[in-house]
């Protein structure tokens, strides 16, 4: 699954760490997420959404 | 070592704290036995408390390790910790599965039983180490 965890994160000029702090999960969490080799469980992926106040959807971006 | 069970978490820095301690008992007790069981003689139900001694330490890694999972918050480490305990289990299971055709067909046995433990956790490191070897760079800021 796609997503634009770091298109979002650099137009606020936030680091992985730092998004990783606001998130309460590693660094590595926040990487994993953003190179997609990790797909959040839906309850990260809610905390992610309210984090930058956008929907689901327009974070992470299905395939199919 | 960065990687190791959730190095940039709590839990995995109370893991590691507890696996200090208890590998460090390990040592005294086992040493502490085997000088024992030579000086002093021993036998019947005290030989055998003394010789199980020594494993109380080791099988107690085992429960930490179920904590730290039960423990730790962060999806993404608790997921690679399940998975290098996954490749641990693999390669433990098929040491026993050779040693063991070794040991009836050849009449011989490759290693002792109680180094399956040793096996056990050098895989479980290679695994952790090597997920962070498989992403390191990837998007690494």
């Amino acid at each position: 699954m796609n997503n634009r965890l770091r298109t979002l994160r650099a137009e606020l000029g936030w680091s992985q760490q730092l998004l990783a702090e606001k998130l309460e999960v590693s660094r590595q969490s926040v990487n994993a997420i953003e190179t997609g080799r990790y797909d959040p469980s839906l309850p990260l992926a809610f905390k992610i959404a309210r984090l930058f106040g956008k929907p689901i959807e327009k974070i992470f971006i299905d395939d199919d | 070592m960065a990687w190791w069970m959730g190095c940039s978490s709590a839990a995995g820095k109370r893991y590691r704290r507890r696996v200090f301690i208890a590998m460090s008992l390990y040592i005294v007790i086992l040493f502490s036995c085997l000088k024992l069981v030579k000086v002093v003689p021993v036998h019947g139900w005290v030989l055998y408390a003394l010789a199980m001694l020594p494993a109380v330490p080791v099988l107690a890694i085992l429960v930490f390790m179920a904590r730290y999972l039960g423990e730790e918050t962060d999806e993404y480490l608790r997921m690679l910790t399940v998975r290098s305990l996954l490749v641990a289990a693999g390669a433990l299971l098929a040491t026993i599965v050779v040693n063991d055709f070794l040991r009836v067909i050849a009449h011989g046995s490759a290693i002792a039983p109680f180094l399956c433990f040793i096996v056990f956790f050098i895989s479980f490191g290679i695994a952790q180490a090597a997920q962070e070897l498989a992403s390191r760079g990837a998007g690494d800021e």
